[in-house]
């Protein structure tokens, strides 16, 4: 009885999360301009649409390489905070770790705008530049969190074997440590690659009229009425999501995410 | 020459002597175990050894070369650790070709010494599992097979059979003792597990706060204990504080008297208070000691009781026939197979 | 090791650059007329303040985003809680597979999400559509903007990030715990209640920090999926922004920060003694 309840829940949540995503994937296989679903008349004519408009496909790729830009910042930032925290282990680096992770807890409008003062002080309003640094000082937090993890997982111990082995203090780093942490740094940057894609106040604030991101795009649109290549942007990147976490599920990577080590039951 | 000797060690951190004055000797092809309950300082001064742990005194040398102030790294011991340390992120073979690298060796020739390897610890063929694939048996061979990969000079083993359960263990220190004797490798063990040491081993340092209390071989530690730490600690032993006056030994609270034959025996004891130590088989019918009996433990030819004196319990040999499940218990002791030592104090 | 010193300069300066300047910025503009496209002038003036309290609207809005925002947590942590304990239980296969879709749902843009529930609330397009279709009731509008559609999608948007930051603790819980209390013939009610929820009430309320942080910061979806009238405060700083309006939105953004702060604050106060007690 208690096994239905919770099947006829979870199938509620999950038609709950996943029905907004059905409606907007259908509708982007309208062959007309009409919003309808069931899709009449299915096709990808709004994806070949899609593809080939410029203004489109310039704010895919812009948001892509805002993302790559501002996730290798973070990333490669991330490392190196959560190296020097395993490492030397002080009050002084915990103060560090917090201060890189308060663009993240500020809630987003309060952030934003405050550092779109900055970016305008500095001269650099409207650039993809500013959008990147912007980006980069929220997600570091992801890379930071799932690095953080990978260093709590090598144990005193490993090393002090690894001493018995032979291996020299400079090649602990090459030989045991990158090969022990680079899955964490990898979940880390493609997670935070995705949430950078995605990601609009910051973007918005920062982009001053000039940059524009698919979703600042999709948000400009919204306004002219709806038209099935908004779906089309929709679906192309929850299918990148979808892809992505998939195969860091398969590769064992997701959890994590969560920040947990989770051995398969 | 010895294969490791420890001169006069002493550990501090902060305020504490974790060790004090330690003296070792390990010869060649020798299996030592250092025992002792937790806290005596057997795991730092294993570490010592090893060098992971610097000494504030004293000194360590290896066949002959001090190696006191030498970086772990370059003393050439291989280690197994309590949490054996295996690196999750690589496979069995690549954990026990690991030390390997160093060596310029061609990948090739790494993994067929790391098969044999494998082999020599019974997990031939499994080189390609993961860490999180194998058993917490099968783990402890991969780091033993990791730590002899580099032909170390000593092998030291850091409570290595903790987390087995009891059958594995004895499989598993015989497996140890039999590949330690076929490579003629010193071996140093860390337990906590009296009956691992007395089995395996070739001599036994029993340490006690920071010292080791005797060192010797498990015959003479058994037989023969120096004090009366060693002989509570070696053994299954019962406890019994006395006192001997113009010959005659009594128990120190009941005044009884403690045995009727042996006390001539052997050595002379002044008067005084003593710890007397007596094993289960020490028992004879006619005594005045008095104990309450609690439950039998009947295994094949063994046969002990289990009974209260006090608030303490001993186990005894059941000398009495047709004993019932209640009874109260008269006996003595044959003090030749006891132990005693004036009460320090 | 004097080579890994050599680090500290960037990340003094990234530090300084993104989580320093933009705070001291942030309360240059509240306290003074700088709207950032000139020289800074340095005179410290309560008048912006003045300006946003003239009436009672922008304070009644800071209650009102709060108290909805609250609510929307508290919704969001009810629905949350129950389908993590069910998300647990379920075998590895499936467990994941919530996983992939629970990530990418929350990693989906808040822009994108209101789109798709634009749609779904269509009066041509989406579930009034299809009910009129089917003759069960008759639309005349669609049912955004609304209050009741900005709520369900504020909530839409946290649930999936509660679930996941829930997943660790909750999966973690020992089930020994319950067990234990149903050889001493406890029911499922008061399990839940007295055992699972007193052990995961740290992890609770972090969860509920998070979502209230996360609500409060966004203004898209208040937005789009709600009539003026339902717009927090977010909407109105970003207005300010779009309109140029600097040293007010400046303002109003450190009246929202610091608002979220007492609120921070007031909830340490009321968990701290209850830790300490426990």
């Amino acid at each position: 009885m208690k096994k239905l309840l919770q099947i006829l829940g979870l199938g509620a949540f999950a038609l709950f999360l996943y029905m907004p995503i059905f409606v907007v994937s259908g509708s982007s296989l309208n062959s007309s301009r009409q919003m309808v679903f069931p899709p009449e008349d299915p096709g990808f004519t709004w994806y070949i649409a899609f593809f080939n408009d410029p203004a489109w496909v310039s704010a895919l790729t812009t948001s892509i390489v805002i993302a790559v830009c501002s996730s290798f910042i973070a990333t490669t930032l991330a490392t190196v905070v959560a190296y020097l925290l395993w490492r030397r282990q002080s009050r002084l680096h915990e103060y560090l770790y917090r201060a890189v992770l308060t663009p993240f807890l500020l809630p987003g409008i309060v952030f934003a705008v405050s550092l779109s003062f900055v970016i305008a002080a500095l001269g650099i309003m409207g650039t993809k530049l500013a959008i990147i640094i912007g980006h980069a000082a929220v997600i570091i937090a992801i890379p930071l969190v799932t690095i953080n993890l990978g260093f709590s997982l090598v144990s005193k111990e490993q090393i002090e074997a690894a001493r018995t082995m032979g291996v020299r203090e400079f090649q602990l780093l090459p030989m045991v440590l990158v090969p022990m942490i680079r899955p964490y740094v990898l979940t880390g940057a493609l997670f935070a690659l995705i949430i950078s894609m995605n990601e609009y106040v910051v973007a918005f604030l920062l982009s001053g009229f000039s940059v524009e991101t698919l979703p600042i795009k999709v948000y400009n649109s919204q306004r002219y009425g709806f038209t099935p290549t908004l779906s089309v942007g929709t679906v192309l990147y929850m299918t990148f999501s979808l892809v992505v976490f998939t195969i860091l599920a398969m590769t064992g990577r997701l959890y994590s995410l969560l920040g947990i080590e989770e051995k398969r039951h | 020459m010895s294969a490791l000797q420890v001169d006069n060690v002493e550990v501090t951190i902060g305020d504490h002597a974790i060790l004090q004055c330690v003296n070792l000797q390990v010869a060649p092809g020798e299996f030592v175990s250092l025992l002792g309950p937790s806290g005596c300082g057997k795991t730092t001064l294993l570490r010592s050894i090893a060098g992971l742990q610097s000494v504030s005194a004293g000194a360590i040398s290896a066949y002959g070369e001090d190696i006191t102030t030498m970086p772990t790294e370059k003393r050439e011991f291989g280690m197994v650790f309590q949490s054996l340390a295996l690196f999750s992120h690589l496979n069995l073979l690549d954990n026990v070709t690991f030390p390997l690298r160093r060596f310029g060796l061609s990948k090739v020739e790494r993994n067929r010494k790391g098969e044999a390897l494998l082999e020599k610890v019974h997990l031939g063929g499994l080189g390609k599992r993961s860490i999180s694939q194998i058993s917490g048996g099968q783990a402890q061979r991969v780091a033993l097979a990791r730590a002899l990969a580099q032909e170390p000079r000593v092998l030291l083993l850091d409570e290595p059979f903790s987390a087995l359960d009891a059958q594995l263990r004895e499989e598993l220190r015989t497996e140890v003792r039999v590949i330690q004797k076929e490579l003629k490798l010193p071996v140093i063990m860390v337990t906590h597990d009296q009956d691992e040491a007395l089995t395996v081993s070739d001599k036994v340092g029993v340490m006690n706060a920071g010292r080791i209390e005797q060192y010797g071989s498990p015959d003479e530690l058994y037989s023969t204990p120096t004090s009366a730490f060693v002989a509570d600690f070696i053994g299954q032993r019962n406890h019994l504080c006395c006192s001997l006056k113009n010959g005659v030994l009594t128990e120190l609270d009941s005044e009884r008297k403690v045995t009727c034959r042996g006390l001539s025996s052997r050595e002379q004891h002044q008067d005084g208070v003593y710890d007397l130590f007596f094993e289960p088989d020490a028992v004879t019918r006619d005594g005045e000691l008095e104990a309450e009996l609690l439950f039998h433990k009947k295994v094949g030819r063994q046969q002990q009781c289990c009974a209260r004196r006090g608030d303490q319990i001993i186990w005894i040999e059941n000398i009495w026939p047709d004993l019932p499940d209640q009874a109260s218990l008269k006996f003595g002791l044959d003090l030749s197979l006891c132990h005693l030592f004036p009460k320090l104090g | 090791m004097r080579a890994w010193n050599l680090l500290y300069v960037p990340l003094v300066c990234y530090v300084l650059a993104v989580s320093v300047l933009p705070l001291l910025f942030l309360i240059l503009t509240a306290f003074t007329e700088n709207d950032m496209s000139g020289a800074i002038s340095w005179d410290f003036t309560l008048a912006n303040f003045g300006e946003l309290f003239y009436d009672r609207f922008y304070i009644e809005r800071m209650f009102y985003t709060i108290g909805l925002v609250m609510m929307v947590t508290l919704i969001t942590l009810v629905i949350a809680v129950p389908v993590t304990l069910a998300i647990a239980q379920l075998g590895y296969f499936w467990r994941t597979v919530w996983l992939v879709g629970l990530f990418s749902s929350l990693a989906l843009s808040e822009v994108l999400t209101v789109y798709a529930w634009q749609l779904m609330l269509a009066q041509s397009s989406g579930i009034p559509g299809w009910l009129q279709a089917l003759g069960l009731i008759e639309v005349t509008e669609s049912w955004w903007p609304s209050f009741p559609a900005m709520t369900v999608v504020l909530v839409y948007f946290t649930s999936p990030v509660a679930v996941i930051v829930l997943f660790s603790p909750i999966s973690r819980l020992d089930p020994s715990l319950a067990e234990s209390a149903r050889t001493m013939g406890y029911g499922p009610a008061t399990i839940f209640l007295r055992i699972i929820l007193p052990a995961i009430q740290e992890p609770l309320v972090r969860t509920g920090l998070l979502c209230f942080m996360l609500n409060i910061g966004s203004f898209v979806i208040s937005q789009q999926m709600g009539r003026p009238s339902d717009w927090m405060i977010s909407v109105f700083i970003a207005d300010f922004m779009s309109s140029f309006s600097i040293p007010l939105a400046g303002s109003m953004a450190l009246m929202l920060l610091a608002s979220v702060l007492v609120c921070l604050g007031a909830i340490f106060f009321m968990v701290r003694p209850k830790a300490v007690a426990a």
